[in-house]
């Protein structure tokens, strides 16, 4: 689309997920686009946000490891929540949703990335008033979902190399590193698995409402360590 | 009872892009059908693969078999024809047009074969091949029977684009699956190495490299031995190199 090529050349560089997001959320009049590949463990990983308060948003989803975009991944359709301030959103994401409102996001819009059955990634439209897409924002949110798609598959054989950088170039995307980084830590510390290990840093970021970027990146400075604790009921004792 | 078996096999056909299916029993199958419904002596069909060559994949009786492996040989005959031009090619007495395809002509009526309608298999401007059915008595195949013949053509066809589109998109996925995983698992046995030996991550990184090229191996494949314990990669996660012999 000539939207995201515009970006692009402004930006002098090839087109990334950011300039799909960016454009999708003029298109959309969206406040904010999240963007997210399938990551390890059956959650999404957060690779790209338009702005600080969808990153927030994001990773929180991630954090708690449910919300629109979460739901979108695992069952491949289209999720919308037009007002999260509705009983039925409180309902499905109990921990989420007033997370989200507390960022002044009042509507959320998930649509996954599809290759044939399998979903990739997903989508996420961020509003801060409440409201239905019209069927034309819907059509072009799906639109922009199959570029990023595209985009990832056509430049997936890069990967891992700095190409990668190129498509996913955004803060997010370097930083989340740590978390994978600080899972892997975290595993040794105590002597467990890596899914529990993520676990434990959604957890304790949960807890001391911290964002799970901060959590990751305090492990790997070697500033927060995790010991198992027998005496403790929770079972996992944090230090900073 | 005709009837009822020119439906099933339509079904069977339409089956095919529901559930898993072998293909190439399908087109046997097929094969086989023409003959018993279509007032034809034999059958074969011939499918383009992805390099773009033509090849057969079923045959209803060893004769036919050994006709189109021929016309394959010769790079001559009204099969090819078909799958080239798209378009029907039928002969009705192929003595009295010897020179369509002279040698073919002398092939086929050595193995008993008159008459000859090649059918398309097409989806718009994409041909994939061609089904062909023979007769040993000359004459034209009925219209009934024509038209069944190209449908069935026409569905086999949607069947192996189908069949061919999910392969292509599965092998994509997989691609992609493997390459999304594979920087994951890379940064997790960092730190699970860089914890393991009190090392930085960086120099744990360097450490994974090293061992992978020492080892002949690729990174990701190192990187998920780390992470899964295995002892192939003992003396990366400990440090202590493991004594000679």
């Amino acid at each position: 689309m000539s939207a995201i090529n515009d970006l692009a050349r402004a930006d002098a560089a090839p087109v990334a997920v950011r300039h799909v997001c960016d454009a999708c959320a003029r298109a959309v009049r969206a406040s904010g686009v999240g963007l997210y590949v399938v990551g390890d463990l059956a959650l999404g990983e957060p690779v790209y946000a338009t702005d600080p308060v969808s990153e927030r948003v994001a990773e929180w989803q991630v954090t708690l490891g449910e919300g629109p975009a979460t739901r979108a991944l695992v069952e491949a359709r289209a999720v919308e929540a037009p007002d999260l301030a509705s009983g039925q959103a409180q309902r499905d994401w109990p921990a989420f949703t007033p997370a989200a409102l507390a960022a002044g996001v009042c509507a959320v819009f998930a649509f996954p990335l599809l290759v044939g059955a399998i979903t990739v990634g997903a989508l996420e439209v961020y509003r801060v008033t409440s409201g239905g897409l019209s069927s034309t924002e819907r059509a072009d949110a799906l639109l922009f979902a199959d570029i990023a798609m595209g985009l990832i598959l056509d430049r997936v054989h890069e990967i891992p190399t700095s190409a990668e950088c190129e498509l996913f170039a955004c803060e997010f995307g370097g930083r989340w590193v740590e978390v994978h980084q600080a899972t892997g830590m975290v595993s040794v510390q105590l002597d467990t698995d890596l899914a529990t290990a993520f676990l434990r840093l959604r957890v304790h970021a949960f807890l001391t409402n911290a964002r799970l970027s901060v959590v990751a990146h305090a492990v790997v400075e070697c500033r927060l360590r995790f010991t198992p604790d027998t005496t403790n009921d929770s079972g996992t004792e944090a230090r900073e | 009872m005709l009837d009822r078996l020119i439906t099933r096999t339509f079904v069977e056909l339409a089956d095919t892009l529901v559930a898993d299916f072998d293909i190439i029993d399908l087109l046997h199958t097929l094969t086989e059908r023409c003959v018993d419904l279509l007032e034809v002596d034999a059958a074969g069909i011939l499918l383009v693969d992805a390099r773009g060559t033509l090849s057969l994949v079923a045959a209803s009786t060893e004769q036919v078999r050994l006709l189109e492996l021929f016309q394959l040989q010769a790079e001559q005959g009204p099969c090819l024809d078909c799958y080239h031009s798209g378009q029907l090619v039928a002969c009705t007495d192929m003595a009295v047009e010897p020179r369509r395809w002279p040698r073919f002509a002398t092939a086929a009526r050595e193995r008993g074969f008159t008459a000859v309608h090649a059918l398309p298999m097409r989806l718009r401007e994409r041909c994939v091949g061609a089904m062909n059915l023979f007769r040993a008595a000359p004459g034209d195949l009925p219209t009934p029977a024509a038209e069944v013949a190209q449908s069935f053509a026409d569905v086999a066809t949607i069947a192996i684009l189908n069949m061919r589109a999910l392969q292509r998109s599965e092998q994509i996925v997989e691609q992609l699956q493997a390459a999304l995983n594979s920087r994951i698992v890379i940064e997790q046995a960092k730190g699970v190495l860089a914890e393991r030996r009190k090392v930085s991550l960086a120099e744990a990184f360097t450490l994974m490299r090293t061992f992978a090229r020492s080892h002949n191996r690729q990174l990701s494949v190192v990187a998920r031995a780390v992470i899964d314990r295995e002892p192939t990669v003992g003396d990366l996660t400990t440090g202590h190199p493991r004594p000679p012999g």
